[in-house]
């Protein structure tokens, strides 16, 4: 692995006493690649996603132990602005989420809070970004239609679109498809795919073939720690634990 | 037992048991085709052509195992999306299906140069070299079977290494009979179907070798296939 984009180091997170969900987590993330994050429900995944943007934080009595470095410096330094830090970590969520406006104010409202004003470059790159969203075509001849009137599959190839108007460096998705049919799925799983080539993306999902699919790495998580991280094939091939063996192949004890 | 080393049940009940068919299907197709050989080695050394015509009649049989085996793997792959050990089996099991097929038609040609031998009525020879070779060949084969059914990694590697010796042998076969032939060119056409069956004998042991190598893949995740000897993994028995 080249030099990490992200590097988590011995991080645990509790909300409150007696309330541990990550313990002892180690982990680093390549460079415009697919990670996919697999376990069971209550494993830790989500919340481990939350902590690479501090949105973890607005959780009452969150407490974060260890550090996460991104690009080499700490995202809990005292001179981190963590809108700034949301910003060049996106985050997509299960649920497509667009904002009660029209298409093309739900691209640019990331823009604008950014404060572009120009008329011209917001149109470029909200234009950019629906094309990178693989929803452009879609939308060209609608973009003052209200995003609600978008089908599911298509509301969340929006809020992808939103997600990277604003040129994040790292994309994290928690769930992405699971709301989805097979097709918007896999139209989802082809947008990731695109993506990594200007993104480095995080993706958290219950779906392990979706995982196999569109994943370079993959970690597997059980109680709040990394079980097992591995390239993708080989994980989902060879796996070294036994748990993640029985987890992948849906057995159990 | 065949597959994962640790015995845990799939939450699907209905995938355990699709999985557990095809464990038993292929050690049926084992031991069918072990019988087909056995048969015809000796519908060939007791020049028995009853038993020839029966080892020829069976292979319908290997045929048809072959096609329902292939059938569950393409099922599962299609519908359970198996990972880890279960796809390790299932494409270990497409291969060593294949193998097995092959011994099976490799033991109907060793029949078919039985029934030539008896119907020539040559009571000439005595299958030295057959009979120097079969036996190995036997053998190997019923340890890469039992290397199946066990899971027996050890076993497998053990085969897969001593491929070479039974290579030697089948040299050393032929050049025996190269030189019978040379010294009694009446006996060549006795010879040349003893020749048949010898190299039916050997590719057998080839897809013994193959089934080993299967095997390793199925319980390590490696493929050790076109190793030289030096470059073969090292694993102490458990």
């Amino acid at each position: 692995m080249t030099q990490p984009i992200i590097e988590i180091k011995d991080l645990a997170l509790s909300y409150g006493p007696q309330q541990a969900v990550l313990n002892n987590i180690q982990l680093s993330l390549e460079r415009n690649s697919v990670t996919a994050i697999i376990g069971a429900s209550g494993s830790g995944k989500s919340s481990l996603l939350r902590c690479l943007n501090r949105l973890v934080e607005l959780t009452p009595n969150a407490r974060i132990t260890g550090d996460i470095m991104f690009e080499g410096e700490s995202i809990f330094g005292a001179r981190v602005d963590p809108t700034i830090l949301r910003q060049r970590i996106g985050m997509v969520f299960q649920k497509p989420n667009p904002f009660p406006m029209s298409i093309f104010e739900n691209v640019a409202y990331g823009l604008r809070l950014a404060g572009e004003k120009s008329p011209r470059v917001l149109q470029e790159k909200v234009e950019q970004a629906l094309l990178a969203a693989a929803l452009w075509d879609e939308v060209r001849d609608r973009l003052d239609a209200q995003a609600a009137v978008l089908s599911g599959g298509q509301q969340q190839r929006l809020v992808i679109a939103r997600a990277i108007a604003v040129e994040p460096e790292v994309l994290l998705l928690d769930e992405p498809a699971s709301s989805l049919d097979p097709i918007s799925t896999l139209r989802i799983e082809e947008l990731i795919y695109r993506l990594k080539q200007d993104f480095t993306i995080v993706v958290v999902t219950h779906n392990m073939q979706q995982a196999a699919r569109v994943s370079d790495w993959a970690a597997f998580m059980h109680d709040g720690t990394i079980v097992e991280y591995d390239n993708t094939t080989t994980l989902f091939t060879n796996p070294r634990e036994v748990r993640t063996e029985d987890y992948i192949t849906g057995r159990f004890g | 037992m065949l597959g994962n080393e640790h015995q845990k049940q799939h939450i699907s009940g209905q995938f355990n048991s699709e999985l557990e068919t095809l464990k038993n299907d292929i050690l049926a197709m084992g031991g069918l085709v072990e019988s087909q050989l056995t048969l015809a080695v000796a519908a060939l050394l007791e020049k028995n052509s009853a038993k020839a015509l029966l080892v020829i009649e069976n292979d319908q049989s290997v045929n048809a195992l072959e096609r329902r085996i292939d059938q569950e793997c393409a099922r599962i792959l299609a519908r359970r999306q198996p990972a880890a050990g279960d796809l390790r089996l299932v494409l270990a099991v497409l291969k060593i299906n294949l193998n097995l097929e092959r011994v099976g038609d490799e033991a109907a040609k060793i029949a078919k140069q039985a029934k030539v031998i008896v119907e020539s009525n040559d009571s000439g020879s005595q299958f030295v070299q057959l009979r120097q070779l079969a036996r190995p060949v036997m053998r190997t084969l019923r340890q890469s079977l039992d290397a199946l059914a066990r899971s027996d990694v050890m076993l497998a590697l053990q085969i897969v290494r001593e491929d070479v010796s039974l290579d030697t042998l089948y040299g050393e076969a032929m050049r025996a009979l190269i030189k019978h032939m040379q010294a009694n060119p009446v006996a060549i056409g006795t010879v040349l179907n003893e020749l048949w069956a010898l190299k039916a004998l050997e590719r057998i042991g080839d897809h013994a070798s193959n089934v080993g190598e299967q095997v390793i893949y199925m319980v390590k995740g490696q493929d050790v296939r076109h190793l030289t000897a030096g470059e073969m993994p090292v694993w102490h028995s458990e």
